[in-house]
């Protein structure tokens, strides 16, 4: 089991969740989170008053995946979330130990 | 309920065969009666039984349970103990003592004993106890003396008033009225127990109603706990009792503490919220005093409500709670108010009464009618006076007041609608910025907004259903507008930001109003925003506005979601987006009006629904879209590309990297957010150009009769900008507007955005060569700036100036510590003129501080000018400092020229 966690950007997260829906994924958390990349945020001026822009605004969608839907779901993001310019976001993936529903108890791939 | 037939149906009690009956046997007796009784009393419920009945019907219940088992145990006792046991007494506490408890609520009990031979009885109270467990219920319990529980009472607020209600249920009398007795003497009797009681009675009640919500309309209330909700009923009770020894309603009452309409609406109440609570323990079969979104649906039906024009049953259910609650709260808060005045203190002003005005004065902070006042029997005026002298004072209406208006109202009707003076007063209260909540809040209470606005009654007490609202519609409107109010008092530094945004509308109304109709078109099926248009311009006509103030008004409650939809769901980095947005917002006033009412939206939607993420996002889509309604040149498109990627680009063929790049280091952030990739390039070729020569600058036309640009760079030093801003000015040139940065490695970099002073037309090309070399000589320090400009002062005594302001306002300075991390911001407010730059410039010079970032701009008639700056010794300025900058810019700006050095 893999968890894969997509920074992107707000307005693209329905775009993103319908992708991975597609794909086969179930069930996902998303959060809104603020942070920075390569792009170190930015500041704005606002008649004359700049006010700092260090932290900006994205979406953090979480999904734990069985192994074999990891590459497609990946792909799904990329398609989705990219638009070729600064800020748009990473994909983390990392291996799941392990998974329990709350309800049933059941674990592993049969809780996802 | 008959409480002797429950009674005697629980002493139809299998023959006192206890010896006999096996434990498990004599529970199941138990927990049969108790089933079959709570079953008897369900039905009763459902067929309509009112509140307070069932409550006293479950009561007696348990008390002949009790009863029986502790008669029973009590025998086993003693004879296991060989003889009789000590006496003891079980007391009823709390609601359960005042036979009011609900079907599922705790029963809590005082085992008394006589003091010494306690553990003699503990057996007694244990197996007591056990079999009330095992039964079903859940039990509070005490095992105490009666001089244990007077001990308790004075260290507890909650052990005092759980005693105040006190009964007994069985046992020995003797004891229970020694329990009493001692009570009364030690407690009761007590004058400084009593006020340290009442005392603690509000401090409690406050905390309680924050904990709850804070507001009776929440859309999942506490019907026990919350504002509005039986606690409220039980603290007047109570304080009742410690006062004046009163008990129930009806003793309040009968002794004059409580009035007819008070007493039959707090009755009312109660006996309604008794009887919604019941439901909500018999539909969710355990203790719920929670009236969650998900269980109203049952309850309504449960109670009978059917859907009916257009609303749902709960929504009906709901509306009448939230009437009901809201009454039962007025009556506890006016309650408290009247009744537990605090020691008088001396503090002057407070006790003072003021100056009458037509009728009305303001006594104990609150507005009041004049003892034998006839103020309201003017009419509609009248009443509308009161709302304004209020709002004038400051001050909350008294509760008295608002009853006495709340008839005037009623009798006054149609008639109060259509008349100009109350709707010409309606409009004033809405325009007086930073006080519109409390004074629609008062008029929600009293009932006059639902009367001058007919359609707010629709949304009065509606249920939202959805994840996010806490409120319903009425109460959301309302702590909107508060949120508005805070937004424009500009108390709060952290609102700052959009606290200029309401300095920068010319009218405060189409928000004020947009806020209070933005919702209006709610509990009337889907759509609501269309509706709400609809309605929101059959309101305006009716208030007679302006067509212009009618337009901006329905523009709001159209758009008010559409901002924060595309902030969150829309790429802000597409330039056609934010086209689109600018055409659809049409004014730089209406986007304005938009953001602070969005912002104010959400604060009303419940806690923490505001936060960084959404302003962000929100700030974000505002400053994209400000530049293209602003007026002024349009900012190239970003593009792709950042304006110092592009101008990287442009360079690289006219210089080595390593310089272009070194160039473009040296810049601070904010120099690339003010300047397209075109500028970068111009202000390049400039710097590069002036080589090692002390200064250069460059002329540009901006076309269209729209000034001139003079990009301009030099060494930096203490007094540049002064001297800069000197030169122009007596050379005859208006200063529209400035962006001042300084390199890192302390070259200046200026863009001023100037005009010929006569006419206002782009200086002529002729004129150029001369100014420039004033600016060289000046750059050098050849020239004493200060005396140049106080000779163009003398010929030319203010014929030139712009444009007049409506009102002179004088000047304002504000500092922020927090916008940028190195310098301190110095903003200044000051009606515009020519050589205002130039004045401010050289009082900050003189004060030796160095300027490292200014911007210059005017609106309307207004120059906002903007330094960053450092003190002497580079770091931020102090607040000795701020005071002495404060009033130097003061003097420099509020008098007339006065001769000074040049710094």
């Amino acid at each position: 089991m893999k968890k894969l966690e997509a920074i992107v950007r707000p307005h693209l997260m329905d775009a993103v969740k319908n992708a991975l829906q597609e794909v086969g994924v179930v069930g996902m958390t998303v959060t809104e989170v603020k942070g920075f990349g390569r792009q170190k945020g930015h500041t704005e001026t606002y008649r004359g008053s700049e006010y700092k822009v260090e932290f900006l605004p994205k979406v953090k969608i979480e999904v734990a995946l069985p192994d074999e839907l990891v590459d497609q779901a990946v792909e799904a993001v990329l398609k989705t979330a990219a638009t070729g310019k600064f800020g748009d976001g990473k994909v983390f993936v990392s291996s799941l130990e392990e998974v329990v529903r709350i309800r049933t108890g059941e674990r592993g791939d049969a809780a996802l | 309920m008959h409480r002797q037939e429950t009674i005697d149906r629980s002493s139809v009690r299998p023959d006192r065969v206890a010896a006999l009956e096996s434990r498990q046997e004599r529970l199941d007796r138990f927990r049969r009666f108790l089933k079959l009784e709570t079953e008897r009393l369900r039905m009763r419920h459902r067929m309509g039984l009112g509140g307070v009945e069932i409550a006293a019907g479950r009561s007696d219940q348990v008390d002949a349970l009790l009863e029986e088992l502790c008669l029973e145990i009590s025998v086993e006792g003693g004879e296991a103990a060989g003889g009789a046991l000590p006496p003891w007494a079980v007391v009823a506490l709390g609601g359960y003592g005042r036979r009011d408890l609900a079907p599922h609520s705790d029963v809590d009990l005082l085992f008394l004993h006589p003091g010494g031979g306690s553990a003699e009885l503990k057996p007694f109270v244990e197996r007591t106890l056990q079999v009330l467990w095992d039964v079903g219920l859940t039990v509070g319990h005490s095992f105490r003396s009666p001089r244990e529980c007077v001990a308790e009472a004075r260290r507890d607020l909650h052990s005092r008033t759980a005693l105040i209600d006190a009964r007994l249920v069985t046992g020995n009398a003797a004891l229970f009225h020694a329990l009493s007795r001692q009570l009364d003497s030690d407690l009761h009797a007590s004058r400084r127990a009593t006020d340290g009681f009442v005392e603690s009675m509000k401090v409690e009640l406050r905390q309680r109603w924050e904990k709850f919500g804070g507001a009776v309309c929440l859309l999942e209330p506490n019907v026990k706990e919350g504002p509005g909700g039986l606690r409220d009923l039980h603290a007047m009770l109570w304080v009742g009792h410690a006062r004046w020894g009163t008990r129930g309603l009806a003793g309040l009452k009968a002794e004059g503490w409580l009035g007819e309409r008070e007493f039959s609406s707090a009755r009312r109440a109660s006996g309604f919220l008794s009887r919604v609570r019941n439901e909500a323990h018999f539909t969710g079969g355990r203790r719920t005093d929670l009236l969650t979104l998900d269980v109203q649906g049952d309850l309504a039906r449960n109670l009978g409500y059917v859907p009916r024009g257009g609303l749902l049953a709960s929504e009906l259910l709901m509306r009448e709670y939230y009437r009901r609650a809201s009454e039962l709260h007025e009556c506890c808060r006016a309650f408290m108010r009247v009744h537990l005045k605090a020691p008088r203190r001396q503090f002057p002003g407070l006790s003072v009464r003021r100056r009458p005005r037509k009728g009305f004065e303001v006594r104990g902070g609150e507005l009041t009618l004049r003892s034998g006042g006839s103020a309201l029997h003017g009419g509609p005026g009248a009443v509308m006076d009161a709302f304004r002298i209020a709002q004038e004072e400051g001050v909350p209406l008294s509760e008295d007041l608002k009853s006495a208006i709340r008839v005037r109202t009623r009798l006054i009707g149609r008639g109060f609608r259509a008349s100009r003076e109350a709707t010409g007063a309606f409009l004033r209260l809405v325009q007086r910025r930073g006080r519109v909540a409390p004074a629609l809040r008062a008029m929600h209470e009293t009932g006059v907004l639902a009367c001058l606005v007919p359609e707010w009654a629709r949304i009065t007490f509606l249920v939202q259903h959805d994840f996010f609202h806490k409120y319903t519609v009425d109460e959301h409107t309302l702590k909107a507008v508060e949120a508005l109010d805070e937004v424009a008092a500009g108390q709060d530094p952290a609102l700052a930001p959009l606290g200029r945004l309401f300095d920068e509308l010319p009218d405060v109304l189409p928000v004020y109003l947009g806020m209070l109709l933005h919702d209006i078109g709610k509990g009337r099926g889907g759509g609501h925003v269309v509706r709400g248009v609809a309605i929101a311009r059959r309101i305006a006509g009716r208030l007679r506005l302006a067509p212009e103030t009618a337009e901006k008004i329905l523009f709001l409650v159209g758009a008010h979601l559409e901002m924060s939809q595309v902030s969150q769901h829309r790429d802000l980095t597409e330039a056609s987006l934010i086209d689109a947005f600018a055409a659809r917002m049409g004014s730089l006033e209406r986007l304005n009006a938009l953001l602070l009412l969005t912002y104010a939206d959400h604060r009303g939607v419940g806690p923490g629904i505001w936060n960084e993420w959404k302003a962000t996002l929100l700030w974000e889509l505002y400053s994209r879209t400000r530049p293209r309604l602003a007026g002024g040149e349009p900012r190239e498109d970003d593009g792709d590309a950042s304006a110092r990627e592009r101008a990287f680009g442009e360079l690289r063929s006219e210089a080595p990297g390593e310089e272009v790049e070194g160039y473009l280091a040296g810049l601070p952030e904010r120099y690339f957010r003010a300047t397209d990739a075109a500028g970068v390039v111009r202000h390049f070729r400039l710097l590069r150009g002036r080589g090692a020569r002390p200064f250069a600058c460059e002329w540009r036309d901006l076309g269209d009769g729209r000034g001139t640009e003079l990009a301009l760079t030099a060494e930096d030093r203490p007094g540049l900008f002064a001297a800069l801003a000197g030169t122009l000015t007596a050379s005859g040139v208006d200063i529209l507007s400035v962006d001042l940065f300084t390199r890192a490695d302390g070259v200046a970099l200026d863009t001023f955005h100037v005009a010929e002073l006569p006419g206002h037309r782009p200086v002529a090309p002729g004129r150029c060569a001369r100014i420039e070399s004033a600016l060289a000589e000046a750059v050098a320090g050849r020239v004493d700036v200060g005396r140049s400009v106080e000779r163009w002062r003398s010929r030319a005594p203010r014929r030139a100036r712009r444009h007049w302001g409506r009102t002179a306002r004088p000047a304002t300075v504000r500092f922020d510590q927090e916008a940028s991390a190195v310098s301190t911001v110095v903003e200044v407010k000051a009606p515009d003129e020519p050589g205002l730059a130039y004045r401010i410039a050289s009082t900050l010079a003189e004060l030796g501080l160095d300027i490292t970032f200014a911007r210059v701009a005017t609106a309307k008639a207004l120059a906002l000018d903007v330094f960053y700056v450092r003190g002497g010794d580079g770091s931020k300025l102090a607040p000795p400092a701020m005071r002495e900058v404060e009033e130097a810019l003061l003097a420099a700006l509020g008098s007339r020229p006065r001769v000074r050095a040049h710094g």
